[in-house]
């Protein structure tokens, strides 16, 4: 019996390297990686979706991709058109960026397009959600066939994209987390905003949402300020452009201002109800390098406090300028209306923060200090 | 199975019960928790931790006062031969039940985010070869299995810390806004995360070290509540109560989420560590369920009954056809899971009036 046992396990063993495979196998020959998804508005309430592929092929040496163009009013049957077009099996587990118009992205309909990257675990999640100002049906056919001097257009849309992130010109929002603060109360998304030049992609800022709409959009240097309100520009490099004391002007009249690197060392937000109104006060404090301010005597300490004034009032203006148009739109990326949820969640179920947030007083503290000015005074 | 390849130490008792906790359940614990009592999951967590706590020291203390006896023997001491038999099976069918839901939720989670193709009962089949492999030798030799899913754990802990950062606490304020009404309401999900100490019942006279039983069994049940509310607590701060209502395994979502350079996908690595872990709830299940078939019916035949049990098993594992056919069923392993305890509590203070067999010798 012993013996016999032992042989049925051997079997059992034996079974899966024999059947490995046989039901899930994905065969990379044939199978086709989109890696780029464009979604657009087309009538009667279908979606207009291009998708990139690159061509894996030994016999072909330069990087060549393929492009596919559809109309259907879900992105999965969508696929299944292409699927019966290309000649490999379409994959989206490779998906890196997903493309969508302002039209889409006004209509918020962008959390139900992303839906079905939530569902099917084989799709990636970590995609960036970017939003083109144009087609993105264009943006993809130029990137893909006028922009011979660069990279595969994901592989170049997605460095773009990093590297804009990383000197603060745009926000990181990938799928997972724009879904997960479309349906946290209280807080706004905030997504890339990317326009095609000539010969180029330029990534012009970022795009704000309320209530899962698109409803503005502000420009790279806005973008910096408003993730040092977000308490995000930690380990970015900002520079901001700063314009000189009327002093400094008057001697150096050719130079208007000066490239500040900015470092966040402390961001607060203290916030209280009063008169059935919230009341909020940002308290943020930076220190800088001057990347560049030309010739000056910056280790002069009066001329340096009169730079560190200036600048600071400077961002405190431009701070509150930001902070009243995100008033003005409803858009609330900083999660203002989360904090009040968080720490006064009676009054934050009283009443509709978006309305409530258009009237508060919101007041922005800016502390600058400027720490390094490089080899010359 | 002869007596000796059952016995285990009390240590190993708690890699056991701790193995058979953290399952497949912990995977969509958070979603759950966060339907019934919003971002406070990990406050109803702490409080039904010490309820069950307290259920496992009064388990201990009723094993206790039989000298070498488990919840079979005691049966039939307090209730007498018929009743005490018949309860005996309705515990026999409990595991067994528990066994083909934990082996259906295992093979659910293969089937959405790894193999979505290979049909349910091929990977039934493949799921149990290891397990019958451990369970013909014996409780031991699953025992001695079970330490792995420390190692599982620690995985998961580093994927908490990867996280980190992006975590907001925010989410998690403002505190205790669920009430004692969330507490109440969070009863189903918390006791089925917790359900796996009730073995010990059944496996008691297996421990040769049973002085240490009660410090083991406490201990094991307080790593599975530790992880459980650090588990809360990452991932309601990453996802948010509403994200995570909508979620059906936050936990795998979360290592969807994380962005690994080089892995890319991180969450293929996360399951992939996971799977002993699943594994072992079932494989703890099945291996008490054949011991106590064996030891109720006194079956002789151990390879001919491995074979019918375990054919058995993965037939009836398959009856639930779709995800909320498995959460029916799990709500019935839940009630059952509770009946038990319950149970036990009674046969202790019942046994404190119908003395037959009372032995205390610790």
């Amino acid at each position: 019996m012993y013996k016999r046992i032992k042989k049925i396990f051997l079997l059992l063993i034996v079974i899966p390297f024999l059947l490995c495979g046989c039901w899930d196998q994905v065969l990379v020959e044939k199978t086709g990686f989109m890696t780029i998804v464009g979604i657009e508005p087309a009538p009667q309430g279908n979606l207009k979706l291009t998708y990139a592929m690159p061509v894996i092929d030994p016999d072909i040496t330069a990087a060549k991709g393929e492009i596919f163009e559809t109309e259907s009013n879900l992105t999965r049957i969508a696929r299944d058109n292409i699927n019966r077009r290309s000649g490999k099996q379409m994959m989206a587990g490779k998906i890196q960026l997903v493309l969508y118009s302002k039209e889409i992205a006004g209509q918020g309909r962008i959390h139900d397009v992303n839906s079905i990257f939530e569902r099917d675990a084989s799709n990636a999640i970590l995609a960036w959600v970017v939003v083109v100002d144009g087609s993105p049906r264009s943006l993809i056919h130029q990137a893909e066939e006028n922009f011979k001097d660069k990279p595969r257009p994901s592989i170049y849309m997605n460095t773009l994209l990093e590297r804009a992130v990383s000197t603060a010109s745009t926000n990181e929002t990938r799928i997972y987390n724009y879904d997960l603060i479309n349906m946290a109360p209280g807080i706004d998304n905030i997504t890339p905003l990317i326009k095609i030049n000539e010969k180029s992609i330029e990534v012009k800022g970022s795009a704000l949402f309320s209530k899962g709409k698109m409803v503005g959009t502000i420009n790279a240097q806005d973008n910096g300020l408003l993730m040092s309100m977000m308490k995000t520009l930690k380990d970015k490099k900002f520079s901001y452009n700063a314009s000189l004391p009327p002093e400094a002007e008057a001697s150096y009249s050719e130079r208007q201002s000066a490239a500040v690197q900015l470092f966040q060392n402390r961001k607060e937000i203290k916030i209280s109800i009063k008169n059935n109104k919230p009341v909020v006060d940002i308290y943020l404090d930076f220190s800088g390098n001057a990347d560049e301010y030309k010739w000056d005597n910056l280790n002069d300490e009066k001329q340096v406090k009169k730079f560190d004034d200036h600048v600071q009032e400077q961002i405190q203006e431009e701070c509150q300028k930001l902070i009243e148009y995100m008033q003005k739109i409803g858009s609330d990326p900083i999660g203002i209306g989360d904090m009040v949820r968080a720490k006064n969640n009676d009054y934050f179920k009283k009443v509709d923060w978006h309305s409530a947030y258009k009237s508060a007083h919101i007041t922005t503290h800016v502390k600058f200090h400027l720490i390094e000015y490089g080899d010359i005074q | 199975m002869d007596s000796r390849e059952n016995n285990i130490t009390s240590s190993q008792l708690m890699g056991l019960i701790v193995s058979i906790q953290i399952g497949s359940g912990v995977l969509s614990l958070p979603a759950y928790l966060a339907r019934t009592c919003g971002h406070d999951g990990w406050i109803s967590l702490l409080v039904y931790g010490i309820i069950i706590t307290a259920v496992i020291s009064v388990i201990i203390r009723l094993m206790n006062r039989y000298n070498n006896k488990s919840i079979y023997e005691i049966n039939k001491f307090l209730y007498g031969k018929y009743l005490g038999g018949l309860l005996n099976l309705l515990i026999v069918l409990y595991l067994w039940y528990s066994t083909c839901i934990n082996l259906r939720s295992y093979t659910n989670v293969i089937h959405v985010h790894l193999l979505r193709s290979t049909p349910t009962l091929v990977l039934c089949v493949f799921t149990l070869i290891p397990t019958i492999y451990l369970v013909w030798y014996g409780l031991k030799y699953v025992a001695r299995f079970a330490p792995l899913i420390y190692l599982s754990i620690s995985f998961c802990c580093l994927l908490f810390f990867l996280v980190f950062k992006d975590l907001r606490f925010n989410f998690l304020l403002p505190i205790g806004e669920s009430g004692i009404e969330g507490i109440k309401a969070s009863f189903s999900p918390c006791i089925f995360a917790f359900l796996g100490y009730e073995v010990i019942s059944v496996i008691y006279p297996e421990i040769t070290d049973k002085k240490k039983a009660m410090k083991y069994a406490i201990g094991s049940n307080l790593i599975t509540t530790i992880f459980c509310i650090i588990l809360l607590v990452i991932t309601t701060s990453f996802f948010g109560e509403e994200m995570l209502k909508k979620t059906l395994y936050p936990t795998i979502m979360l290592s969807r989420s994380y962005r690994a350079p080089i892995i890319e996908r991180m969450d293929v690595l996360f399951i992939a560590m996971w799977l002993p872990v699943m594994a072992m709830t079932t494989r703890g299940y099945f291996c008490i369920a054949y011991y106590s078939i064996n030891k109720v019916l006194n079956l002789k035949k151990k390879a001919i009954y491995l074979i019918v049990f375990t054919s058995i098993t993965i037939l009836l594992s398959n009856v639930p056809k779709s995800i909320s056919n498995i959460s029916i069923y799990s709500n019935v392993m839940m009630i059952s899971g509770t009946l038990f305890f319950i149970f036990l509590v009674i046969c202790y203070l019942f046994s404190f009036i119908r003395k037959k067999g009372v032995k205390p010798h610790v």
